[in-house]
């Protein structure tokens, strides 16, 4: 299953142009408020005036500008999560949940048990929305939109109203329902954590236009997306924890690197994502002896970003792993750095953002 | 009960019960098409729609009871086009019911499309977005959402058509035990002497009636808004 967009609406103040594929997994698409994202999303439900332009969803055309096919909402098959849950404040969790049953035709069902068990919300089930907590809701939400039986879902910045803690717990329910599933998610958010942790692929969206695509970590370290973010550019390394030191350190590896990290609590053989702050990394032309860093790590120069006059942005390789870091640019011509070759990053600090057992 | 009122006191209580009861019930789905179309919808003449359905509330009543006289009395087209089918209002309780309906339309409509305004269109997106079809989408969510605005307007639409006097008498005038209806019928004690207490115990049913439709409207509604709420 896999949707396929081409999009162009003018509105008196905005336009959007996008064109893009979301291939099953998970695919973000990312921007500050006001880049399109919703409206994007509301096109492909058919919520929006659809404007110029065509999205399918497989073999399924739910619009064409050209051919006049207009889909209506209730005709896509496509589960809509919404940033305010919208459940039904007159009908209890159950009949929520139970509501696009009524409007199914024969064809595929999903199993009402095993979503409610996914979700955690059988407890809940004989409430009314207006007694359940924000967390609660929007799971409620969720597997309404799942009981649908979608052929895609959208979900528009679902954890966006929750605080950190509901974030945490709800961030590995889409996880689960995309490797348990195998419904594609088209997930908008403008939060770079949400990124990091759900995409496979990530859509940067900025004033109507796609800034670029293709995979989370690569698209992250761009700087253009981060500035978008508004953040520290952050780039991720994934590592595996081989040994746990008697000094109180962990030994990670990656590729042939060896990394220290202050030990963490998690089995030998687990994957460990270390998040990277530009900032916080030196370039270098080899390894350097007699330095207090415990960390160097070999990669190859991927790309070159001219952020500032006096800045640039080094896109570092690292297996299979793109980490940025800032330098000045009478640096780069010190280091007469050039694309492909190789170089050496001094650790300063790491944070670990994650550890799993592969 | 029946002894304490005279034959023609409770004749005129039950027919205008029975009269605001007929006329509350075919008004309602036209009240709510017209609410809802005058809510949602842009169409050419929507003004003009809201005129005609508010003008009942503005003209004097007895200027519609005319006009209705105008348009059903027997020797009218309209009248004896309905008379054919055996349909009659003029002079007939029917005719009490109609022009009670028709003036307690607007009261209905105003109230009805308030709640259709009050109600959030994202839900009905969502509706959509699970499957549900235009109409789907307004049997299941729209209705039941405007349930309080629809009951609180019945509930008015009761009460104005339970006192509705000035249309009904130019229309049906005032026969007791056909169109003498409850203020028709304290209207006629109060013209010939020692009519006062009848009027008096009438004054009395229309009061209690009044304030019973009030309170139960009230309860109706501050019932149904605690479930509805968010």
């Amino acid at each position: 299953m896999t949707l396929s967009v081409s999009l162009k609406l003018l509105m008196p103040s905005f336009s959007l142009d996008v064109e893009f594929e979301a291939p099953k997994g998970i695919t973000v698409l990312f921007g500050e408020s006001g880049s399109g994202k919703t409206t994007t999303i509301n096109a492909i439900a058919g919520l929006q005036n659809n404007g110029q332009g065509r999205v399918t969803l497989s073999d399924r055309v739910l619009f064409d500008s050209d051919t006049n096919i207009h889909l209506k909402p209730y005709q896509r098959h496509i589960g809509y999560i919404f940033q305010e849950s919208r459940l039904f404040p007159h009908l209890t969790v159950e009949q929520n949940l139970n509501y696009a049953k009524h409007f199914k035709k024969v064809g595929k069902s999903v199993d009402f048990n095993h979503i409610v068990d996914l979700l955690g919300i059988k407890p809940l089930l004989k409430r009314r929305p207006n007694s359940l907590s924000g967390g609660e809701k929007q799971r409620v939400a969720i597997g309404r939109a799942l009981l649908s039986a979608p052929d895609l879902i959208l979900a528009d910045e679902p954890l966006a109203a929750l605080d950190g803690a509901r974030k945490a717990e709800l961030l590995p329910y889409f996880k689960r329902l995309n490797q348990e599933l195998g419904i594609p998610i088209l997930y908008v958010t403008h939060s770079p954590e949400e990124v990091l942790e759900l995409a496979d692929h990530v859509i940067a969206l900025e004033q109507g236009r796609i800034v670029t695509q293709g995979p989370a970590r690569k698209v992250m370290a761009n700087s253009k997306v981060a500035r978008t973010a508004n953040r520290a550019i952050k780039s991720t390394l994934t590592t595996h924890l081989v040994r746990q030191e008697s000094d109180g350190l962990s030994e990670l590896q990656v590729a042939n690197e060896t990394l220290y990290v202050p030990t963490l609590d998690a089995p030998i053989g687990s994957a460990v994502c270390l998040e990277l702050v530009a900032n916080d990394l030196i370039l270098s032309e080899s390894k350097v002896d007699g330095i207090s860093a415990l960390n160097q790590v070999c990669g190859t120069v991927d790309s070159i970003e001219t952020t500032s006059s006096s800045d640039v942005l080094i896109n570092v390789s690292v297996a299979t792993d793109i980490i940025s870091t800032h330098i000045t640019t009478r640096s780069l011509k010190n280091l007469n750095l050039s694309i492909g070759d190789p170089c050496v990053l001094i650790i300063k600090s790491v944070n670990i953002c994650h550890s799993h057992r592969t | 009960m029946t002894d304490w009122l005279g034959p023609n006191e409770w004749a005129a209580v039950l027919l205008s019960i029975k009269v605001a009861f007929w006329a509350t019930l075919f008004s309602l789905p036209v009240a709510i098409g017209t609410a809802y179309l005058l809510a949602k919808k842009e169409f050419v003449g929507k003004q003009l729609l809201n005129g005609i359905v508010h003008l009942p509330l503005i003209l004097p009543p007895v200027v519609t009871g005319y006009l209705l006289l105008m348009t059903f009395g027997k020797r009218t087209p309209v009248g004896s086009f309905l008379a054919d089918w055996g349909i009659e209002f003029a002079f007939r309780w029917s005719g009490a019911a109609l022009a009670a309906a028709i003036m307690a339309f607007p009261l209905l409509v105003r109230a009805i499309r308030l709640s259709i305004e009050a109600i959030d269109p994202k839900l009905e997106e969502a509706a959509a977005t699970l499957g549900a079809s235009r109409r789907w989408v307004f049997i299941t969510i729209s209705l039941p959402l405007m349930l309080p605005g629809i009951i609180a307007g019945a509930v008015l639409a009761f009460a104005k058509a339970m006192g509705e006097f000035g249309a009904t008498i130019t229309f049906v005038s005032n026969i007791p035990g056909q169109t003498q209806t409850l203020p028709s019928a304290i209207y006629a004690f109060l013209q010939v002497p020692g009519g006062e207490s009848s009027a008096t115990k009438l004054v009395i049913i229309s009061i209690i009636i009044a304030m019973s439709a009030l309170l139960a409207s009230e309860w109706l509604s501050r019932r149904m808004n605690r479930r509805l709420q968010l």
